[in-house]
């Protein structure tokens, strides 16, 4: 059995739920969007124009759920099935909204250049975690206007892996699309396999600006897939308790489903959450700490409570060095949710308060997400591993290592770590020669010898500039 | 009691965030002819200095400095209210304040309007998402004495510097003192794009204000 873990009873879920709805109904979410404030309207809700604030009916969110799917498909470009996004499915991938790097080289910080974000995203796809790829780096060295563009055709260019790609507007998350399309080949090919997912981040607390509107409206109207994060900071943009923090996610995520299935009520929808608290002494958010966790919990179990596929932030960590506190927090937020059947855990390759990218890290993260899901794999019994015919073989006193039945069953039963030490300790070793960030840095070199990049016309690069600067 | 003990009993309230002891020690210290500006500046003001080093020192949290700013606040517009028209009071300059165009994070920014209203200054906030031309137009209104820009990332960081080009171009660069802040600013970066001050956060701001302002 794949263990499993809650942190709210139904009771408590119950209870989230209808003070989500009251929220929704006597306080209501800001949409200083014309286009937003004629969906909702058309939904059911009631709108407030010179407020411009939009007011959600109990019922107009149950029709809204009535549309949604408890499983969306994420498909890749290898040509294999799709990652089954709901249920019991869990997933690991990278996110990188930061602009400094760790560099690999010097071990100093510095930002991060298109460079950057090609060999992160070189080395998200031959690492198994991750599975997915979200944006892992934003580069310093093109004009922020278009680095979401960038970022795309830099994605498309360099994994098959499926990908979460970022517009910062209308303009630009049409240019992603029309850049998959390209490399699709049609419209129609791309709906029918989607190998690219659009993250919206929403504001907290209940405001949708016009970036969100426009992207959660595009990306509806072409039938494709979207990663919805809400990221509350409980004391600063949701009040300081957890379970307010988890009502506010839920509200503005349900709000915001509200509205991408009145544009088309077949929209692949994922509920994500980054639910966190602010740190009242660094005055920055933090998502290593256990409420990160604990928070995840409870986004994915409200996401489960409706039948969603859901996602979030995980596997992060606060610290600014590849120390014992990136150990500690990474494990800490990257387990809880995959034993709550967090469908979607972005947070590989990203540490330091969501500041900085590192390739080490991710290296260290495709270990610790290992780990995890051998953990998942729970422990299996049945004919094979619990059959009393080797114990006879073997007999009292006898050892196993030596049986063939050993050699069949090792690696179906045992976690076999690329980077973590093991072995005895002699006296005259020294403790750092074989840390793990030295571990890791070997293994980088091994596993870039594995990447192949994707098949792609000779002219693509072309084609997809030309898009870019339209 | 002399005016240093009036001024411990207030400071001490402000570090206990007690409102009531504040008040009281404040309407005794008028009361015994103690000079309103003393009281401000060195009660009140100094009392903020000393819970920004406390919160430096991780023994006061953020929610508990903005309580702190909070009280100080009230107690000076009760100082205000009571002695209103006499011209004793006044303040150390007008700050003008902003989170950039594209940004909309605020939480900082409302920090440091608290703290800099409760540390003798006037402050206008703009609020959030600001354009530099709005800012060129409430300088040449409301003639300031500092202006104070906040980016929370990286990507609207620029918007600092173009505020600054945009206050050079309208000719009034040299009327502003210039200060900037947030999460990813440095002040390598507020040297480069040519700002007079930077401060880490909302307590150090206050320090820099003064700095710039030249008040002691």
């Amino acid at each position: 059995m794949e263990p499993k873990l809650k942190i709210l009873s139904d009771r408590e879920m119950l209870d989230i739920d209808q003070a989500s709805r009251a929220l929704l109904w006597e306080v209501g979410t800001l949409a200083e969007n014309e286009e937003a404030m004629d969906l909702f309207e058309k939904a059911g809700a009631k709108v407030d124009r010179k407020k411009q604030l939009v007011r959600i009916p109990d019922h107009v969110i149950n029709e809204t759920l009535a549309m949604c799917s408890s499983f969306v498909r994420l498909y890749d470009r290898k040509g294999g099935e799709p990652l089954i996004i709901g249920g019991d499915h869990v997933y690991y991938g990278t996110v990188g909204i930061a602009t400094n790097v760790l560099d690999f080289e010097t071990n100093e910080y510095r930002q991060v250049l298109c460079d950057d974000l090609r060999d992160i995203v070189r080395l998200s796809d031959v690492l198994d975690p991750p599975d997915f790829i979200l944006v892992p780096a934003t580069p310093t060295d093109v004009p922020s206007s278009i680095v979401d563009v960038i970022e795309t055709k830099i994605l498309l260019t360099n994994t098959k892996k499926h990908f979460i790609a970022e517009a910062q507007n209308r303009e630009n998350c049409l240019k992603n699309i029309e850049m998959a399309v390209e490399v699709a080949g049609s419209l129609e090919a791309l709906q029918a396999r989607p190998f690219f997912s659009t993250l919206v981040t929403l504001s907290s607390p209940l405001h949708f600006r016009n970036d969100g509107v426009e992207l959660i409206v595009e990306c509806a109207k072409h039938g494709l897939p979207l990663f919805i994060e809400s990221g509350p900071m409980c004391g600063g943009t949701s009040p300081a308790t957890l379970a307010s923090t988890l009502v506010m996610a839920n509200a503005e995520l349900l709000s915001s489903f509200v509205l991408a299935k009145a544009v088309n009520p077949s929209v692949p929808l994922i509920y994500a959450s980054w639910a966190r608290i602010l740190d009242m002494r660094a005055a920055t958010c933090s998502h290593g700490g256990p409420e990160f966790g604990m928070l995840r919990i409870g986004t994915s179990q409200m996401a489960k409570y409706y039948g969603l596929p859901c996602g979030g932030g995980g596997i992060l960590a606060d610290t600014k060095s590849i120390d014992v506190q990136l150990g500690m927090e990474k494990m800490g937020t990257g387990l809880l949710p995959a034993l709550a059947d967090t469908n979607m855990i972005v947070g590989m390759g990203l540490f330091a308060d969501e500041n900085a990218i590192s390739l080490e890290t991710l290296i260290i993260d495709n270990e610790i997400a290992g780990w995890i899901k051998w953990v998942k794999k729970g422990i299996e019994v049945n004919d094979r591993t619990l059959n009393l015919s080797i114990f006879k073989e073997v007999g009292p006193g006898g050892d196993f290592i030596r049986a063939k039945h050993t050699r069949e069953n090792f690696k179906k039963e045992m976690f076999l770590p690329k980077v973590m030490d093991r072995g005895f300790l002699a006296l005259d070793k020294d403790p750092e020669a074989k840390s793990m960030r030295k571990r890791a840095r070997n293994y980088f070199y091994k596993v870039m010898e594995t990447y192949t990049p994707p098949e792609l016309p000779e002219d693509i690069d072309a084609k997809l500039d030309a898009i870019i600067n339209k | 009691m002399n005016t240093d003990e009036y001024l411990n009993k207030i400071i001490e309230g402000v570090i206990d965030q007690d409102e009531a002891v504040v008040a009281k020690s404040v309407e005794e210290a008028l009361n015994a002819g103690v000079d309103p500006m003393v009281i401000i500046n060195e009660g009140l003001t100094e009392s903020l200095k000393k819970v920004g080093d406390l919160f430096a020192e991780e023994i006061l949290f953020l929610p508990e400095l903005i309580g702190c700013g909070e009280i100080v606040t009230n107690v000076m517009k009760n100082i205000e209210a009571k002695l209103k028209g006499d011209a004793s009071i006044t303040k150390k300059g007008l700050m003008l304040i902003a989170t950039v165009k594209g940004d909309v994070h605020d939480i900082g920014k409302n920090l440091v309007v608290l703290l800099m209203g409760a540390s003798g200054y006037d402050v206008v906030d703009l609020g959030k998402d600001v354009p530099a031309s709005t800012i060129v137009d409430k300088i040449n209104e409301l003639k300031p004495d500092i202006i104070a820009l906040s980016a929370l990332l990286s990507t609207t960081m620029p918007g600092q510097k173009n505020t600054i080009q945009a206050i050079e171009e309208a000719g009034i660069r040299k009327k502003v003192k210039i200060m900037v802040g947030g999460a990813p600013v440095t002040r390598a970066w507020a040297e480069e794009i040519g700002a007079d001050g930077y401060a880490e956060d909302a307590s150090t701001a206050v320090k820099e204000a003064d700095r710039i302002m030249g008040i002691v």
